[in-house]
């Protein structure tokens, strides 16, 4: 029999104290990656819209509709494209395809200098409609009124 | 008065041309397709169906009222959800400012029949009366709003009048409003996505034109 404080037992301890640390960190882990789940289901709500977004037309004083203020209206890969074409017009005049590469990698705009997006460049060229480069967007991109929030869950959607 | 009607589209056409800015030569005839039309223009020969099933001639769609016309297709999710949203402002900008016309002295233009928008489909192969009906429910479209598609085999007529031909993808600016006059003629053109406090100033503008020869 060993007391506390013997080789035996305080390797016991240490082992223990180990699996707990372990089990502590997949949980928190596991917890991470749920809410980073969770981040990125509700940005894709409000990337397609069944959750509204606040935006306007630059220069304008009228408020959007929800409908007109989808990101996918533009951004997604979806039968616009397809109706783009039957009307005679080239899918490139649109608005990028969103995704990971299409953010993270330095991509120049319209012939400009590369952009390459964090979570803050993103939030600004939301609510500014300016780039990274400083390039700025047409004024078919609404310019949105989003908060930190609705940003981060936005990018989580796009980049995971 | 002459000055105030001057000034009117001379607002808008500064509007129209940098997106929100006014500038003190913007009255100038059109420059860049934008701005007044000297001598405005009659429209090409053509049959619109509109959204009730019911056929009419464009002309005669557009004589007697100031028109604000824009192109679009029901399927479009890009730039014609934002067209629909600017003629939604525009309508209830017309309906609430009827008696303050009335009051203030300006131009009547918002009385019932002396003013109308219409959004022509440039994919009527898809876009029947049905499709038109449904585009309108979208955005809460009054009588006053009128929908319509030619012919298939005339649908680039409208185009190519507008300046806005197929033959370059890239430059059809169908996001453009087009203002006819009274006697409906091509008379003024705005800058895509123009606002509807600009196409309002505009026809506006226009209406007090028509009334004063």
């Amino acid at each position: 029999m060993s007391g506390i404080g013997t080789p035996g037992t305080t390797w016991r301890w240490a082992k223990r104290l180990a699996l707990l640390l372990a089990l502590a960190a997949v949980a928190w882990l596991a917890r991470q990656a749920w809410t980073g789940h969770q981040t990125a289901q509700a940005g894709a709500r409000l990337f397609n819209g069944q959750q509204a977004l606040d935006a306007s037309i630059r220069g304008h004083v009228d408020r959007l509709p929800p409908a007109a203020t989808r990101c996918a209206n533009c951004h997604a890969p979806q039968p616009m494209r397809q109706a783009a074409l039957q009307a005679g017009l080239a899918p490139e005049a649109f608005a990028p395809l969103l995704n990971a590469a299409q953010l993270l990698e330095a991509r120049a705009r319209r012939g400009g200098p590369p952009s390459r997006y964090d979570p803050s460049s993103f939030c600004k060229l939301l609510r500014t409609g300016i780039d990274p480069a400083w390039v700025l967007l047409p004024r078919d991109m609404p310019r949105y009124e989003l908060s930190d929030l609705q940003c981060a869950q936005l990018w989580a959607h796009l980049i995971q | 008065m002459v000055g105030r009607r001057k000034l009117i589209l001379a607002v808008a056409a500064g509007q129209a041309g940098a997106g929100g800015l006014t500038l003190p030569c913007a009255a100038a005839p059109a420059h860049g397709g934008l701005g007044p039309i000297r001598p405005p223009v009659p429209p090409p020969p053509l049959v619109l169906t509109l959204h009730n099933g019911q056929r009419h001639a464009l002309q005669a769609l557009l004589r007697g009222r100031i028109t604000a016309l824009q192109l679009m297709f029901t399927s479009c999710s890009a730039t014609c959800p934002l067209q629909g949203a600017i003629f939604a402002a525009l309508q209830r900008r017309m309906a609430s400012t009827t008696t303050t016309a009335t009051k203030t002295g300006l131009p009547l233009d918002d009385r019932p029949g002396q003013s109308q928008l219409l959004s022509i489909s440039i994919q009527p192969l898809v876009d029947d009366a049905a499709a038109l009906a449904a585009w309108r429910l979208r955005f809460d479209a009054g009588a006053r709003w009128l929908t319509g598609a030619p012919p298939p085999q005339k649908a680039d007529l409208m185009l190519e009048f507008l300046g806005a031909g197929s033959g370059n993808p890239h430059d059809r600016h169908i996001a453009q409003t087009y203002l006819f006059d009274t006697q409906g003629r091509l008379a003024f053109r705005l800058a895509p996505l123009a606002g509807a406090d600009a196409i309002h100033d505009a026809v506006q503008g226009l209406a007090a034109s028509s009334a004063g020869g």
